[in-house]
């Protein structure tokens, strides 16, 4: 059931109604309930990985509650390893098998050795990678003495399966999901009214943006040495807008969802291309797996405490690891490594906090210096991409080289509609960029009448600018 | 909690009363036809209906299309050449307007493709888009056969095709056709309505010329079995072999894929169609 369909704009009112009607704000029917909701919603992808999904749920539960109750240091590692290993391990198994079996026959076959490993031919469990995350951060929380573990069942049945989060993200922490879950939940006019607002602004990323930038990003990227470098660069653009519009567009309509349930989801996306460097960029984009990175990983490894080379390997670590958790291929590793690349600068001139605040806040336009960060940003970003959407680095290097021949200097072949929409939307972004979504507070002072046609003009946007239905990237991961 | 519902249920019928008053505007005014999946052939359609002073007329596929658009001269072809999608029946709907239109032609040239276009028994994904919407109208009825509606009817709300908010979306079920795979070169239907071009021709003492694209040379191993096979081309035999004699083999790397061309090559090759006419 994707978020743009018409089963989801069923299902949605129904637990809406059921969830504040029905279940007489009573909460522990109330979690059932979306508990119920989050499991049939899952279902309807493949109903045979939610046992998985389930094993998963009980094996995190069980050991957190062992963790916490285990008297010695080895029983707390033995019971954390137990969890890590089986959760990684299923991961491993459904999403990486392959890639390592080939690689290594590859590798042995450049030796001169012949080695035939046996492919499993295993689809994919849509949100495997989300929700080992949720439960690998549930369990090292305990383990490390952040929180304590929830008694119900329940509870943290739905703080690892919430339907809104449950495919693509965010990645939530217990800290921050599980209490919001435990506490007696009321409807918030106003905040039910964000979420729609926010379901709104989401559709019109996906459907408007991310669906027609794919239509031609597509084309492009299919047969790179049939289109001049310039065209080949605006390829790349509308690809950068697509992931973005893709993925984003897929988050706003989670929180927004989660919202009108009373629950508040972690942010993940704050306007990454309006970024002045690198390490802005990654604390604006995908926030909650940049984040997961940084706790469990970056700063359990020393973070940047250590000694230079320290830094660089933990820098090389993290991004290569969140190359790798996007997918078993090296084009994901390549993207990691060169993000690698871009950051390690900041990090060594110790420069990688110099842009914490919105850029030009306050003001309408920017500096010519921070114009200038921003498309710096955004070039190097948007080459990184490259990688990211290539089938194989063959395919990336094609790209790249072509991008870099003489016909960079000709003009592209552009669609003038998407180009158009892009704009609009890159300035309606603009303004918006100091809210947590762009349209949150747009026309929220303007006579209502004025504000409903600002509303059902995006609706009709949504609806005549529709792009070819495409299915949400991240949904892959 | 009660005035969110009534403002949301509100703003939803607007919201969804909004899109069906564009979506009738442009049903009404047939503006939905640029735009659509298949708006190719929408203008195929419109300009069948057209006069034209061209002696030579052109049906065909995606890639007959191909050719046309970067073919230096063009003066003395008309093509009608859209999507195989259409099936050899809107191939010959479309040829049944251009005379009815009174156009006189001396010649009418069939482009295809031989291992996609032919074998379209109706049983195509995009036969909803491309086939049901633009020729399923209560006009063009009475010129389809029994074995026509016989695969129509296995195609999911056939019926509604014609519904104007079916009509001016993109909207399709989702169809995958359960029928055995096709294992002669050319569809039952392609080839009634092939023979039924051939009548028309013939009626109006038009010579009717069934010609291949040049193919990719990787090809060859294919089209010499099927020469090699019995193709059940009964009525037709003249025109395909004439067909199978003019297959011309370019290179594979001049193609983006099975059957297309690179735009880089045909703008290098302004004569091609020329060439094979």
């Amino acid at each position: 059931m994707l978020f743009n369909s018409i089963e989801f704009f069923i299902f949605l009112p129904i637990v809406f109604i059921l969830y504040w009607f029905v279940t007489k704000k009573n909460l522990k029917t109330q979690n059932l309930l979306l508990l119920a909701a989050s499991y049939f919603f899952y279902a309807c992808w493949d109903y045979r990985f939610l046992f998985l999904l389930m094993f998963s749920t009980f094996l995190d539960y069980f050991t957190g509650l062992k963790i916490y109750e285990s008297k010695t240091k080895f029983q707390k590692k033995f019971w954390l390893w137990l969890s890590i290993s089986v959760n990684l391990g299923f991961l491993g198994i459904f999403k990486y098998y392959n890639f390592f079996a080939t690689s290594f026959a590859e590798a042995l076959g450049h030796l001169g050795v012949h080695a035939d490993f046996w492919t499993l031919s295993v689809i994919l469990p849509v949100g495997i990678s989300f929700y080992t995350f949720h439960g690998l951060s549930y369990v090292i929380d305990i383990y490390k003495d952040r929180i304590i573990p929830v008694k119900n069942y329940v509870e943290y049945s739905l703080f690892v399966s919430f339907f809104p989060l449950l495919v693509a993200g965010p990645i939530e922490r217990a800290t921050h999901l599980l209490p919001q879950i435990q506490k007696k939940r009321e409807f918030n006019y106003s905040k039910a009214v964000d979420g729609l607002r926010q379901i709104l602004w989401g559709l019109f990323k996906k459907i408007v943006i991310a669906d027609n930038c794919a239509e031609y990003a597509n084309k492009v990227f299919m047969y790179p040495a049939d289109n001049s470098g310039s065209t080949l660069v605006v390829g790349a653009i509308f690809f950068a807008f697509q992931i973005y519009g893709d993925f984003s567009g897929y988050s706003d309509i989670a929180l927004g969802t989660a919202r009108l349930f009373g629950i508040d989801l972690l942010r993940n996306f704050a306007f990454p291309y309006f970024s002045r460097d690198i390490a802005e960029f990654w604390r604006r984009w995908h926030i909650s797996l940049s984040s997961w990175f940084r706790d469990y990983v970056y700063i359990p490894l020393g973070g940047s405490k250590g000694g230079l080379w320290m830094k660089i390997r933990n820098t090389f670590i993290i991004f290569l690891l969140s190359g790798f958790w996007h997918g078993a291929n090296w084009t994901f590793i390549a993207w990691g490594a060169l993000n690698a690349i871009y950051f390690l600068p900041l990090l060594l001139l110790n420069t990688n906090r110099n842009n914490l605040e919105i850029v030009a806040q306050g003001r309408l336009l920017p500096s010519f210096r921070e114009l200038l960060n921003m498309a710096t940003t955004f070039m190097l970003t948007t080459f990184a991409w490259i990688f990211f959407r290539a089938e194989d680095l063959h395919h990336a290097f094609s790209y790249i080289s072509r991008i870099f021949s003489r016909s960079l200097f000709t003009v592209p072949e552009l669609s003038t509609q998407t180009g158009l929409l892009l704009i609009l939307f890159i300035a309606v972004e603009w303004i918006g960029r100091e809210n947590k979504y762009a349209i949150q507070h747009i026309g929220l002072r303007w006579p209502r009448f004025i504000r409903w046609v600002f509303y059902y003009s995006i609706t009709l946007a949504i609806f005549i600018f529709a792009g070819k239905e495409q299915p949400f990237i991240y949904f892959q991961f | 909690m009660r005035s969110f519902i009534v403002k949301s249920v509100t703003f939803l019928v607007i919201a969804s009363i909004l899109p069906l008053i564009v979506l009738w505007y442009l049903f009404v005014t047939n503006k939905f036809e640029s735009f659509v999946n298949g708006a190719e052939v929408y203008a195929s359609i419109k300009m069948s209906k057209e006069k034209s002073k061209k002696k030579k007329l052109l049906l065909g596929d995606s890639v007959a299309k191909q050719l046309v658009m970067y073919n230096k001269d063009n003066s003395q072809i008309n093509s009608l050449a859209c999507n195989q999608a259409v099936s050899m029946v809107g191939h010959y709907l479309l040829f049944k307007n251009y005379l009815a239109a009174n156009n006189k032609i001396d010649t009418l040239v069939v482009l295809i493709n031989p291992l996609v276009s032919f074998k379209n028994n109706l049983d195509q994904l995009f036969t909803f888009h491309y086939f049901l919407k633009p020729f399923y109208t209560e006009h063009n009825k009475s010129e389809f056969s029994e074995m026509v509606y016989n695969q129509i009817h296995k195609i999911p709300f056939y019926s509604a095709s014609q519904f104007p908010f079916i009509k001016a979306t993109n909207w399709s079920p989702d169809f995958k056709s359960t029928d055995p795979k096709l294992t002669t070169f050319l569809s039952p239907i392609s080839r009634e309505y092939l023979l039924k071009i051939k009548d028309l021709a013939e009626q109006n003492n038009i010579t009717l010329l069934i010609y291949p694209p040049p193919l990719r040379q990787s090809l060859k191993p294919s089209i010499d079995s099927i020469r090699a096979s019995d193709i059940n081309v009964q009525g037709l035999e003249k025109e395909f072999n004439v067909y199978f004699n003019r297959v011309k083999y370019i290179d594979d790397q001049f193609y983006v894929d099975q059957p297309h061309f690179k735009k880089k090559f045909l703008k290098s090759h302004p004569n091609l169609l020329s060439e094979i006419l």
